[in-house]
């Protein structure tokens, strides 16, 4: 601290001589930026929030906590706020002060001054997620990254340029932990496959009693199981519809995965022919299994009545079986509207999940909004502060309970991009925030969608060119229906 | 003064390449892509063929010409989907050309995914058109501004900045707006119940975009659908849809009357053309070439009956 505060000072007194700047009046114009950085609340160890002028050409940024003051000038219409001066501002549990000036007739004209929250809640340090175009069928260069989000740097999970340009997806990582994940490739070089101690497996998942290979994952905290949906998946295009696409299932179901003994088990009630199951997660204690559920209308043609309710029963995860007592959770009857994609908060106390009209993908939907249900009391949170105008969906929460990560459409309605929300313990949220990036372009230019955002909490290191190997070469271990 | 030379060879290379970076806007017009393709091409390669039939329906000729070329069913419209940056490019242009707007938009999307290059600018600017047309704009501005990167095509995605958040010189622009009215108001599932439901639902909202029957219609003839074909004229002849037949369809309609008598006569088909097609036919049932009416759907349908 000491050592770096000199170094802030230096830098204000040269910027300000050369800067002249009133004190804006109590009714100034509030800034137009991107991203919009007003008011949000970050964690202390987030990288900084660089963000770009969205008016005049030139201008000025003041940034101001606990004494201290940093001055930007835009370079490109861009703040590019250094990571070790950020380090000095982003105090746990402090504000912020950001004053924007504009530059006109030679002038810096203030805007409304405006906060920046810091929590005391720290955050994940990274974030895996897939980049793909957001397409309707096809797909080229595609890969799983992960990102240090205390700094910008991305780096490669798993590319297809390794494995003939095929399809990856559905990674997902036990409790957040970066040595225990999987995920799938499809097409060429297919299969499941699992990192866990150090070692990767490679998996043909697909038996004689499912529907098909796994699909959709989700881990049990233990690490001995991954619960599973089977799908058999469609998708068409609309032609008026601003939704674009619709993914939907002929049918589908949940099973659990036994990993080490590489059987898969259901229930009768995870398997029922007269419905759909999907979207499967557990508790965080491991002994609840929640899964999606539809009655099974014609499709394609009943796609509109595809309602999910969310529902519940007992897993065993010593006997390796299920209760025989299912409970809705979320009764889509009831509302009339659909929930899909249900994630328990660590600590066990919240339901999240995406709440759209219909459906089985929120993710293209632009009603989808993430809501919330109290497991404590059942109070139901609409989210109303974090959701935005177009598709908010696929979310995963951090280990302390206190973030949640997001795909949301909301900046041009087709590209996801991650947004990061704080939520206090009696649920209470705080306006999210983009992910910050080095350039505020990136995320403008960008022709790739983020999609399944992971909190992990730390990078994933297995080889890539192993993992190649394996793809292309190993057989794979074939999976049993238990 | 060898290394000077060196250098000059790699800058006029460097500047070679770059220039050919990107497709420079519009190659070709359609009337270029219909003078440089031969009528007596009988070797028939599908994408070219695709450029032709595009060309012929921009230049509202389809209906009447398309027989005048060597074709290969209704693949030399819609080529076959191999997800290739190439087929999509000609697909997306097809539907475009036809009104369908969510499809040109979604194989301009594949095309585009599936180009080596980072931007195909040619599927950017239809993913342009097609998002204005949508009323999405802030999609169109990302892809307005990405547009504008590339070299070439600045002045391009800068004419379309002015249409973003204003539907009405969206609705004024002759070819947005033209589009626009070809979006049905009714949502549908594209293409689950065959490309030609789709365009009737087309020609049925917008009756007046004559490009999406003569789609129709040649689509029908070129898969020797002649059923279908004929449900079409009786719902839409006489209507604003196609108040008159083109030569194609009016063909068509003379073998239709050896099922329905006077058939021909019905559809407004003149003495002339009917007597053309009796002499057709009794060339044939005298063992004589029809070669004079090789630009016939008659001649087309004879030869794809006899393969």
């Amino acid at each position: 601290m000491r050592k770096i505060l000199p170094l802030i000072i230096p830098v204000f007194a040269a910027v300000s001589c050369a800067i002249k700047m009133e004190e804006p009046a109590p009714d100034t114009a509030e800034a137009a930026i991107f991203p919009d950085y007003k008011n949000v609340t970050v964690p202390p160890n987030i990288a900084p929030l660089n963000f770009s002028l969205e008016e005049g050409t030139e201008g000025v940024a003041i940034l101001e906590n606990s004494g201290k003051k940093l001055i930007l000038k835009t370079k490109k219409g861009e703040f590019d706020i250094p990571e070790d001066s950020w380090r000095e501002f982003a105090i746990a549990g402090s504000e912020i002060t950001v004053t924007v000036g504009v530059k006109e007739d030679g002038k810096y004209v203030p805007r409304k001054p405006f906060p920046i929250f810091v929590s005391e809640d720290k955050i994940e340090p990274y974030v895996a997620y897939r980049l793909i175009d957001p397409g309707y069928e096809t797909w080229n260069k595609l890969g799983l990254y992960q990102r240090c989000l205390e700094s910008f740097k991305e780096t490669p999970i798993m590319t297809n340029d390794k494995t003939d340009r095929n399809c990856m997806n559905c990674h997902s990582f036990k409790s957040r932990d970066p040595g225990t994940m999987m995920f799938h490739m499809r097409a060429r070089n297919g299969g499941t496959f699992v990192w866990k101690d150090g070692s990767i497996e490679k998996l043909n998942t697909k038996t004689p009693q499912t529907i098909s290979a796994l699909v959709y994952p989700y881990w049990h905290p233990s690490g001995k199981y991954i619960a599973f949906s089977v799908n058999d998946i469609a998708q068409f295009f609309h032609s008026t519809n601003p939704n674009r696409v619709e993914v939907y299932d002929y049918k589908s179901d949940v099973v659990v995965y036994d990993v080490d003994n590489h059987q898969v088990s259901s229930s009768p009630m995870l398997m029922d022919t007269t419905r759909m199951e999907t979207f499967p997660s557990f508790s965080p204690d491991g002994k609840t299994l929640y899964y999606c559920s539809t009655r099974q209308p014609q499709m394609p043609q009943g796609y509109k009545d595809v309602r999910y309710s969310i529902c519940s029963i007992p897993f065993d995860q010593e006997k390796f079986s299920f209760g025989d007592k299912v409970d809705t959770v979320y009764n889509a009857d009831k509302t009339g509207l659909d929930a899909t994609f249900p994630r328990i908060s660590p600590d066990g106390r919240f339901l999240l999940f995406a709440e759209t009209a219909y459906g089985c993908f929120a993710i293209w939907h632009k009603d989808s909004e993430l809501r919330m249900i109290d497991l404590k009391d059942g109070t139901f949170h609409t989210l109303d502060g974090i959701n935005g105008p177009d598709a908010d969906s696929y979310h995963s929460w951090s280990g302390n309970s206190r973030w949640i990560i997001w795909a949301s459409r909301r900046l041009d309605g087709l590209y996801s991009r991650l947004f990061i929300a704080h939520i206090d313990e009696n649920g209470k949220t705080s306006k999210p925030f983009l992910m910050p990036q080095k350039s505020v372009r990136h995320d403008k230019e960008l022709m790739k969608s983020y999609n399944v955002p992971e909190f992990i909490s730390g990078p994933v290191l297995f080889d890539r060119d192993e993992m190649a190997d394996i793809a292309k070469n190993d057989p794979g271990v074939d999976v049993n229906f238990k | 003064m060898v290394k000077y030379h060196i250098t000059i060879l790699l800058l006029l290379s460097l500047g070679l390449m770059t220039a050919c970076q990107g497709d420079p806007p519009s190659p070709f017009s359609p009337e270029e892509v219909i003078t440089s393709y031969s009528d007596n091409e009988t070797t028939v390669d599908l994408m070219r063929l695709s450029r032709l039939n595009l060309a012929l329906a921009e230049t509202g000729q389809l209906a009447d010409k398309v027989f005048h070329y060597t074709q290969a069913g209704s693949d030399g419209i819609l080529v076959p989907w191999d997800m290739t940056a190439e087929a999509g490019e000609r697909l997306s242009d097809a539907y475009w050309s036809m009104g369908h707007v969510a499809y040109s938009q979604r194989m301009a999307f594949e095309a585009n995914v599936m180009d080596e290059r980072d931007v195909n600018p040619r599927m950017v600017k239809r993913l342009i058109e097609t998002n204005l047309v949508f009323g999405a704009y802030p999609v169109a501005r990302k892809y307005i501004d990405i547009l504008g990167k590339e070299k070439g095509w600045k002045k391009v995605a800068e004419g379309y900045r002015r249409l973003l958040d204003d539907d009405a010189a969206v609705e004024a622009d002759p070819v947005l707006g033209a589009k626009r009215k070809c979006v049905p108001e009714k949502d549908f599932i594209s293409l689950v119940r065959g490309i030609d439901e789709d365009l009737k639902d087309i020609i049925r909202f917008n009756p007046g975009y004559h490009k999406a029957i003569e789609y129709l219609g040649v689509i029908y003839l070129l898969d020797c659908e002649m059923d279908k074909f004929k449900e079409m004229l009786d719902e839409f002849y006489g209507t604003e849809a196609l108040p008159e037949l083109p030569a194609s369809f009016a063909e068509a309609a003379c073998m239709l009357s050896e099922i329905d008598r006077g058939y021909w006569k019905r559809m407004g088909v003149s003495s002339e053309m009917y007597k053309k097609y009796n002499d057709f036919k009794s060339r044939l049932e005298n063992g004589l070439t029809p070669d004079k009416y090789k630009d016939t759907f008659w001649y087309y349908i004879m030869r794809v009956n006899s393969l």
